[in-house]
């Protein structure tokens, strides 16, 4: 791989504008510190907040490490609490700001969350990562400081922590337990959650039961290549090669008495698919609930992200396939991502799959699967904001060879095709398991006794295996992925204004001629934001006490002054529905007649105000 | 106005105290408590057999007085409960009507629903009306009819949108202000320029109603009719002839910004807010689905009481008069990748059979007073209560004066028989009648969420009764010494011909000149507000009538379901056990989109076997999707073994239905 300079994004500080002034002089502070002592012997830096990163919290364990991150920055990072789950978790958010350089709201924001399955459980990680990254080196590395500085980031680690707690505490596998908690009942009879799967032999995982039968009538056999894996044979070769296993499902029992075995466990629906855009029901898909935003976890973020018009960057984090996935979630959606939009969204997502190797930039319903009322999909389409979600982890990264171990355990990726490439996934993943974990992620086969069964066999890998990556791999991966989440939000919009230029006009007017410049990828208002009319357009207003605001408008000649989209109606109060378009700038120009002095203000959603003045 | 909401709270807490039971109770169905008379200023009526009053409007206070006389009169059969507050903080109003200790989750039932469109005023006088007749017979019909089910009625379920109507807005001083408002008055920008509700119609010539301004205007298209100057109607272009105005609602220009009265107090359709076919950046649909406090009740509470198997919604819709399309792309398997284009084909048929019988009990009536109206429209609650909730889908639309003349070798009060669609009681249905509806759920869609919002003079009028809007035809023909009726004026001729004829001209505020601080002189009038919606008092009363008998025969139809036909033969405890599962209702268990798409659970039979009994043969637990009316029936089957005596229950339970059992003993 060629050698890319991945923060050619940033700007010194000596080229910031200069109403970053104060982020100077708060900076030139930090250096004078003695804890900026550290920063040139990087492999010897004694970190604020000491977290170690090969782990993976509980719900405790979060809201511990969201307490140690705002108490050691306190001057730039505040904990709340967005709401509460079904079971009355807290919800904790993080909100890194740094107050010095402008209240939050008047900066530009980015949204960052994790865990909305709840056996997703690295995504917390990774947000509670870039968190502490931001905290950590926040006066050390001047982009992250600059970055910290313009911009406000809201990081809430897990918007499922029921299910998250739920997959620590309990036996599970590494897909189950991806529901909230609230009851469900999955298989219609008039109980919720009586039949999930059940921990036959208390070693406190969920297994795979298979059961030995007469050779020749089972429909699977011991693999040559590894007694711990079961090789499926088609029926025309049974008997000849002897098959004498069945595989059985999930460890479990027909608790219910009516036949089925783990059909109805706990919760059973999905919080990625309750947002209000291209929302459908249950029947069409599944999981939705009862309508957009039923349940507590998602009707607390979208109160907060629909009070937040600042928000401009979204990034959610979940497992697994290694991809950077934007919408839509279905065909009938593409309009929802005009040219300009996709070029953002490009631009972006190239710089991710060079940040993460294996990563691959894909659209959902394209490349995955059809997605209605998933949470970037509101966040993208309904509310114009460029979001991305990141599949983490890659069973390509067990031996960085490119080839993969397992992903049929569930795996958004998808493992390589067919039962014998899933075989080969799983020798590889046993290979790794063998040499690198040594044997910690397989349970081996052993006896059980089953009430309806009889004698079956349980064993499989473990929950904490295949769709999160093993302890020694875990930092990188939110290394990587948080610094994806910086340059994601390193291209918010950062806007500028020139000096206003005046020309004298025409019978003794003047013309003022003003060019607001946007020089990151993120525009102040998407093309899908101006199209839908969401939102605010931004304004921008001509003041001055003795001002006669004769014309304005928009789209300003370079070189004749009498050229420009002149508005019919208050001129002096311009509305750029567009907005700051990304690496560009628009030009406005008003026809005035007065003296003295005057102000050009711009006021945005999503970047905040600035303002020029000027005299006549 | 919190003064007022604390009126309506402190009305609900003490009418049963203060209104002596006598005088609710006898009151007649057509005469309100005197609070809401007060409340009326509708124009006074004339001679009564020539003039077609219009019903009085009730605003919040008399609606809640009304109910809570209601309630306090029938303490055994009736309460109010409150479904949940608006954000004008009143409460919107459900009377419960149920005899016995049953709570109301676990009974069958009804649901009416009126005033979702906060210029429906008076569908909640035909409502109070249904509940004061249904309660008016409480110790007869009803008693017996109702057992242990369940009527629910909603008269106003957008009471802040009425109240604009009803009451009006404050207005400074003594003066209070009505206009009509479709809307629930949540604050927005529609005009998206950074403020709130900046620039709403006025009243300037503190008349203390919003009519209309005719501008004079060249470029307008809109000229006064020369058969009848108070009339207006298009410009016929195609003759050369050029409009001389444009019209406006009565307003200025707040906010400066070249339109007026662009961003007032509209808010948000409560009967756009519901997730099916929901039109997304629509400016009147909310932000999301069930965003407003009066759409959120009303789904809450409908999907917590799953045995309120109808609804009934009295507004804009209609399922009753003409029938709903029948879904194309119904899957057969329940294996759904995108919502029914319609109401699936089967339960089409089961609405006809609801038609029939409303079509029975208004004997030789023709339904003067309902009309034709919509679908199941996106975003409304119709069509989520079928398509989401599982609910059968009934509506019909209350007439209201027609906007189209009438035809010549007509006389003119016909104009009011429009119910074409519906077929005479004396009539047997066709078979092969085809269902019709005026579009699909998700019609229009894709159009309106890409319409930029509107100004409030053309959403005004396209939410105009449509019901006499055919005959393109009519246009071409014009008689040129007959004034011309546009559907979308907001002085039709025809309305103007029959607001003389049958109200004496009321309910039309004749032009004046006003000298418009902005615009110069201007005409001033049209009609007035609510007067497309305000169906006569004869109106109300008849569909008040028909609708209270219609009750009870909805209730004859829903679901009733048993064991029947047990048979255990068998000998030494050893048992083979036959039974069916039967519907003797009318209305099958479930619609059929409601069994397709998972809507509700299935009927759930249980087979309880006592200690030391096994099953030879049959489940334990037998699931049956969906039973048609009319004796539907499933066969279940045993073979038991066990002591001889030994008793085995057989128990049934659902969502949908009440839970039933029958025992026997091994023989």
């Amino acid at each position: 791989m060629t050698t890319r300079p991945l923060h050619r994004w940033a700007d010194t500080l000596a080229s910031a504008s200069g109403r970053l002034a104060p982020a100077c002089a708060l900076l030139a502070l930090l250096v004078a510190a003695p804890l900026a002592g550290s920063v040139s012997a990087q492999s010897v830096r004694t970190p604020r907040v000491a977290i170690a990163w090969d782990r993976f919290y509980d719900y405790d364990g979060l809201v511990e490490l969201c307490e140690r991150l705002a108490a050691s920055r306190p001057e730039l990072c505040t904990l709340s609490s967005i709401g509460a789950s079904h079971e009355g978790r807290r919800m904790p958010l993080l909100t890194l700001s740094n107050p010095q350089t402008g209240p939050a709201e008047g900066k530009p924001a980015m949204w960052v969350d994790g865990n909305v399955h709840g056996n997703e459980v690295q995504g917390s990680e990774a947000a509670l990562y870039l968190a502490w990254l931001l905290l950590e080196r926040h006066g050390e590395l001047p982009e992250l400081t600059e970055l910290l500085d313009r911009n406000v980031f809201y990081i809430l680690p897990t918007v499922n922590p029921d299910g998250r707690q739920h997959w620590f505490d309990d036996p599970n596998t590494s897909s189950s337990s991806r529901s909230g908690v609230a009851p469900l009942d999955n298989d219609r009879d008039g109980v919720a959650d009586e039949d999930g799967p059940d921990d036959l032999d208390g070693d406190g995982e969920i297994l795979m039961m298979r059961k030995r039968v007469a050779p020749g009538t089972g429909s699977y056999r011991i693999s040559p290549d590894d007694a711990r894996v079961l090789e499926f044979v088609p029926a025309d070769k049974r008997v000849e090669y002897g098959a004498d296993y069945l595989m059985l499902g999930q460890e479990g029992l027909d608790n219910d008495g009516d036949g089925r075995v783990n059909e109805d466990g706990i919760g059973g629906y999905d919080l990625n698919r309750n947002w209000p855009s291209d929302w459908q029901p249950d029947y069409i898909q599944f999981g939705a609930g009862d309508y957009p935003f039923s349940h507590p976890e998602s009707a607390a973020i979208g109160a907060f992200i629909l009070a937040h018009p600042n928000i401009a960057a979204v990034q959610s984090f979940h497992n697994s396939g290694g991809m950077i996935l934007r919408g839509p979630g279905s065909r009938a959606r593409e309009g929802f991502y005009p040219d300009a939009d996709r070029r953002v969204y490009d631009a972006i997502a190239d710089e991710g799959v060079q940040i993460i190797p294996f990563y691959r930039a894909l659209v959902i319903y394209k490349d995955l699967y059809d997605v209605h009322g998933g949470f970037v999909n509101w966040t993208a389409e309904g509310l114009g904001i460029i979001s991305f979600t990141n599949e983490m982890w890659e069973d390509r990264q067990y031996f960085a060879d490119g080839t993969g171990a397992a992903d049929g355990g569930g795996g958004a990726g998808g493992g390589r095709g067919g039962r014998a490439g899933r075989n080969a996934d799983t020798l590889k993943q046993l290979e790794f398991d063998d040499r690198l974990m040594f044997g910690e992620t397989f349970v081996d086969w052993h006896p059980v006794q089953h009430p309806l069964y009889g004698e079956v066999e349980v064993g499989g890998f473990r929950k904490m295996t295949r769709r999160v990556p093993p302890a020694f791999m875990i930092e990188e991966m939110l290394h990587r992925n948080a610094a994806f989440c910086i340059y994601h939000a390193s291209q918010l919009p950062r806007l500028s204004i020139a000096a206003p230029e005046v020309t004298p006009g025409p019978d003794g007017t003047q013309v003022i001629t003003v060019e607001i410049s946007n020089d990151r990828w993120i525009p102040t208002r998407t093309a899908l934001a101006a199209d839908k009319g969401i939102g605010r357009p931004d304004l921008v207003t001509l003041e001055g006490e003795s001002l006669e605001v004769i014309a304005g408008g928009t789209g300003a000649d370079l070189f004749d002054l009498t050229r420009f989209d002149a508005v019919e109606h208050e001129p002096a109060r311009l509305r750029l529905d567009g907005g700051i378009p990304g690496h560009g700038s628009v030009r406005l120009r008003w026809i005035v007649r007065g003296s003295g002095a005057f102000r050009v203000r711009v006021d945005t959603r999503s970047a905040g105000t600035l303002a020029a003045t000027g005299t006549l | 106005m919190s003064s007022r909401v604390l009126a309506v709270c402190a009305a609900l807490s003490l009418m049963c105290a203060e209104i002596p039971a006598q005088d609710a109770g006898t009151a007649p169905a057509d005469a309100p408590p005197a609070e809401a008379i007060a409340a009326v200023s509708a124009p006074a009526p004339a001679a009564p057999e020539k003039t077609s009053v219009p019903a009085a409007w009730l605003d919040a206070d008399a609606v809640g007085a009304r109910l809570a006389a209601l309630a306090d009169a029938h303490a055994e059969l009736a309460r109010v409960d409150t479904l949940g507050i608006t954000l004008g903080g009143r409460p919107v109003l459900a009377l419960v009507i149920g005899a016995g200790d049953a709570p109301l989750r676990d009974r069958q039932g009804l649901l009416f629903v009126g005033g979702l469109d906060g210029r429906r005023a008076t569908d909640a006088n035909v409502l109070l009306g249904v509940a004061e007749a249904l309660l008016a017979d409480a110790t007869g019909d009803l008693h017996e009819r109702l057992g242990d089910a369940a009527v629910v009625i909603v008269p106003r379920a957008n009471p802040d949108g009425a109240e604009l109507l009803t009451y009006g807005a404050a207005a400074g001083g003594d003066a209070v202000v009505r206009r009509e408002q479709a809307g629930n008055g949540r604050p927005d920008d529609r005009d998206r320029d950074g403020r709130q509700d900046e620039d709403g119609p006025e009243d300037l010539d503190g008349d203390g109603l919003i009519t209309w301004m005719a501008v004079p205007d060249g470029k307008g298209p809109w000229v006064f009719d020369e058969h009848d100057p108070r009339a207006l109607r298009k410009a016929r272009t195609e003759r050369g002839e050029r409009g001389t105005h444009r019209l406006l609602l009565e307003g200025r220009d707040d906010d400066g910004d070249g339109d007026e009265n662009e961003d007032g107090t509209e808010g948000v359709q409560p009967d756009g807010n519901f997730p099916q076919g929901w039109r997304e950046f629509a400016p009147d649909a909310g932000r999301y689905p069930l965003s407003e406090p009066e759409s959120r009740a009303l789904a809450d509470f409908v999907l917590n009481h799953p045995r309120l198997q109808a609804v009934f919604v009295l507004g804009a819709q209609d399922t009753l008069v003409a029938l709903p399309k029948a879904a194309g792309n119904a899957p057969a398997d329940g294996n759904f990748s995108a919502a029914l284009d319609g109401v699936h084909a089967d339960d089409v048929a089961s609405l006809k059979e609801l038609q029939r019988r409303l079509v029975a009990l208004g004997k030789s009536q023709e339904h003067e007073h309902a009309v034709k109206g919509d679908g199941l429209t996106g975003g409304s609650f119709l069509a989520w209560a079928y398509h989401q909730a599982g609910r059968w889908p009934l509506a019909l639309k209350t007439w209201s004066p027609p906007t189209e003349l009438p035809k010549a070798d007509k006389p003119k009060s016909e104009g009011k028989a429009n119910a074409e669609d519906m077929p005479k009681a004396d009539e047997k249905p066709k078979d092969d009648v085809k269902p019709q509806a005026d579009e699909p759920p998700n019609a229009g869609e894709k159009s309106k969420a890409d319409d930029k919002p509107k100004d409030d003079e053309k959403s005004k009028a396209d939410d105009k009764p449509k019901d006499d809007e055919k005959s393109k035809d009519d246009d071409k023909s014009k008689d040129d010494d007959k004034p011309t009726s546009d559907a979308d004026s907001p002085a039709p001729a025809a309305v103007l011909a029959w607001l003389d004829a049958e109200r004496d001209g009321a309910g039309f505020v004749p032009w004046h000149a006003f000298q418009h601080d902005a615009l110069g002189p201007v005409q001033l009038g049209g009609l007035a507000p609510g007067t497309l919606f305000a169906a006569s008092s004869a109106d109300v009363d008849a569909l008040s009538a028909l609708l209270a008998p219609y009750a009870l025969t909805l209730l004859d139809c829903l679901p009733r379901v048993a064991f029947e036909d047990l048979k255990v033969t068998g000998s030494g405890g050893v048992a083979n056990v036959e039974v069916s599962v039967v519907n003797r209702g009318v209305l099958p268990t479930l619609s059929r989109l409601a069994a397709l798409a998972r809507l509700s659970r299935p009927l759930h039979v249980t087979l309880g076997l006592p200690d030391g009994a096994t099953r030879l043969h049959g489940e334990s637990h037998v699931f049956i999707d969906r039973l048609d009316g009319g004796g539907g029936r499933e066969t279940l089957r045993w073979v038991l073994a066990g002591a001889p005596g030994q008793r085995v229950t057989l128990s049934l339970e659902s969502a949908s239905v009440p839970a039933t059992n029958v025992e026997f003993t091994l023989p």
